[in-house]
């Protein structure tokens, strides 16, 4: 499950994401700092895995200092399956 | 405990907090003499700068907000740059020691204090723009007076509360009708879907990217209340799509110098930026042939703004925007707006972004240009052959060019003045396929 979650976030990357610095993928590279992702950046990422690759953050995830590498947001990623509550 | 005051994510602060998170600072340091205190402010904790800036707003302190993305050295710079007395920089209040700016004694502070912010620099040089909290206040009644549709609704703010769109007309303006504003800083897609459920009478005040993609993930059968636009038209194909999924879809305009100028709560197309706020008087083109410079007047202070925007009033005294003045492209004499061209390409199947650029012409004065990125390779021939249907001869770009990106400035903008100067060859070369 990890691997695939690395091949989805590096998949995503390169196909909607061309400003990020993918040579410098590695699962403890670092989203901003080494990737050069910026916030929006990551969440058109985000959406991609969602509608892609069928992964998302769960809503009571928060993006702060506790996503930093492509690690770790693999790590925060869950398979998507859930219902969504209606508005 | 006392009602709240705002939110910040899913926590509620009253004034009770706000007073419990600036109680440290009373009476201490440069805040003995707040009118006096010309402060930089780069704090993580959101709510830590809310309270303190509700604080000083009163009191008649100058205050400089810096997005707390900023390292330390730049906020540094920034002080300095803008005349900062000191510069409070850190996680929170509790951390954040105003240390001393070395700069050059800043002159001419008005009384009552100031708002200071640096405009976005789409065109340029970013530069310092000071406001009186007093011409703030005034925008501030203005706005409430004019978007009445705003009433019953709850701010949601997903944009930086530091810069004038995400403070004064999603904070300040809330806080003005007696509302309780949301700011969300947390921007999981998924998070900010919730908060919006929540509060289903919403008023999203978001940068249009945040609410494209917000709108991508939202189940078919949702959507969203009532949106707010800033900054600068969405194409037509967006608008559209945007138009589809949420109840109501405002739009507003508006400059670092002025405010928010005018305001639509009902876009229906692209450029329609609304009537103007009773706080201003705006001069603009007579119609969609006949477009001028808007130009701004703020009734308070009879300050003229010139916004270097092309627009027009149309019969119903609601202006639209064309383009801005430095991006129209003059061909042989005729203007050609950017955004019609784009527009056009942008409804051929494949095609995902589409920018229309000048480049000087021997001939003519100036040729239409484009760059286009799509999902596969498009025969350019069969795509100029198709434009012709719905483009005049002069609007038809001379040069079409795929590219896989379309570079942007910092702020997410595209900047035609650097695809002007940059031919796309040489883009190319710089970013590795």
């Amino acid at each position: 499950m990890r691997v695939n979650r690395h091949a989805a976030i590096k998949a995503a990357l390169q196909q909607h994401l061309p400003n990020a610095r993918l040579s410098a993928f590695t699962g403890s590279a670092r989203l901003n700092a080494d990737l050069a992702i910026d916030s929006i950046m990551l969440l058109q990422l985000i959406v991609h895995l969602e509608l892609e690759h069928g992964f998302n953050l769960p809503e009571e995830t928060l993006l702060t200092q506790e996503l930093e590498t492509v690690d770790d947001l693999a790590r925060l990623l869950v398979a998507n399956d859930h219902k969504e509550p209606s508005l | 405990m006392t009602a709240p005051l705002f939110y910040v994510d899913n926590t509620p602060y009253s004034q009770d907090d706000c007073d419990r998170i600036v109680a440290p600072w009373v009476n201490s340091g440069p805040f003995q003499n707040p009118a006096s205190c010309r402060l930089a402010v780069c704090l993580q904790d959101t709510a830590h700068w809310l309270a303190l800036c509700l604080w000083l707003k009163p009191l008649g302190a100058s205050v400089l907000p810096i997005h707390p993305g900023t390292p330390r050295q730049a906020a540094l710079t920034l002080a300095k740059d803008t005349g900062c007395s000191h510069l409070l920089f850190g996680d929170s209040l509790r951390d954040a020691a105003p240390e001393t700016v070395d700069a050059p004694a800043h002159s001419g502070q008005a009384t009552g204090g100031e708002l200071i912010q640096l405009s976005s620099g789409t065109t340029g040089k970013p530069k310092t723009i000071a406001r009186s909290w007093r011409d703030i206040d005034r925008e501030l009644t203005a706005y409430v007076e004019h978007f009445t549709e705003a009433q019953p609704l709850t701010p949601v703010v997903a944009c930086p509360v530091t810069h004038s769109y995400g403070l004064i007309c999603g904070v300040l303006a809330a806080l003005e009708r007696g509302a309780t504003p949301h700011v969300v800083t947390n921007l999981n897609p998924r998070f900010i879907l919730s908060q919006l459920r929540s509060a289903p009478e919403h008023l999203l005040y978001a940068s249009p990217t945040l609410v494209s993609l917000l709108i991508r993930i939202l189940p078919p059968s949702e959507t969203l209340h009532t949106v707010m636009l800033s900054g600068a038209p969405l194409s037509a194909p967006v608008l559209n799509q945007l138009r589809d999924r949420c109840q109501r879809l405002c739009q507003q305009y508006g400059c670092s110098e002025a405010g928010c100028v005018a305001l639509t709560a009902n876009v229906t197309e692209p450029g329609l930026l609304g009537t103007p706020l009773p706080h201003v008087s705006l001069d603009a083109g007579t119609s969609a042939e006949q477009p001028d410079d808007v130009l701004i007047t703020i009734k308070g202070s009879g300050q003229h703004i010139n916004t270097r925007d092309l627009g027009y009033f149309d019969a119903h005294g609601q202006l639209h925007f064309l383009a801005r003045t430095d991006d129209t492209i003059n061909v042989a004499g005729i203007n050609v707006y950017p955004g019609a061209v784009e527009d056009v390409y942008l409804s051929y199947p494949g095609i995902r972004e589409a920018v229309a650029y000048k480049q000087a012409d021997s001939f003519a004065g100036e040729r239409v240009c484009l760059r286009f990125v799509a999902d596969s390779e498009l025969d350019i021939d069969q795509l100029k052959q198709w434009s012709r249907e719905y483009l005049s001869p002069h609007q038809v770009p001379a040069v079409i060019e795929q590219v896989e990106t379309i570079p942007r400035l910092p702020n997410g903008k595209v900047s035609r003045r650097l695809l002007s100067e940059a031919p796309a060859h040489t883009l190319a070369a710089e970013v590795p396929a």
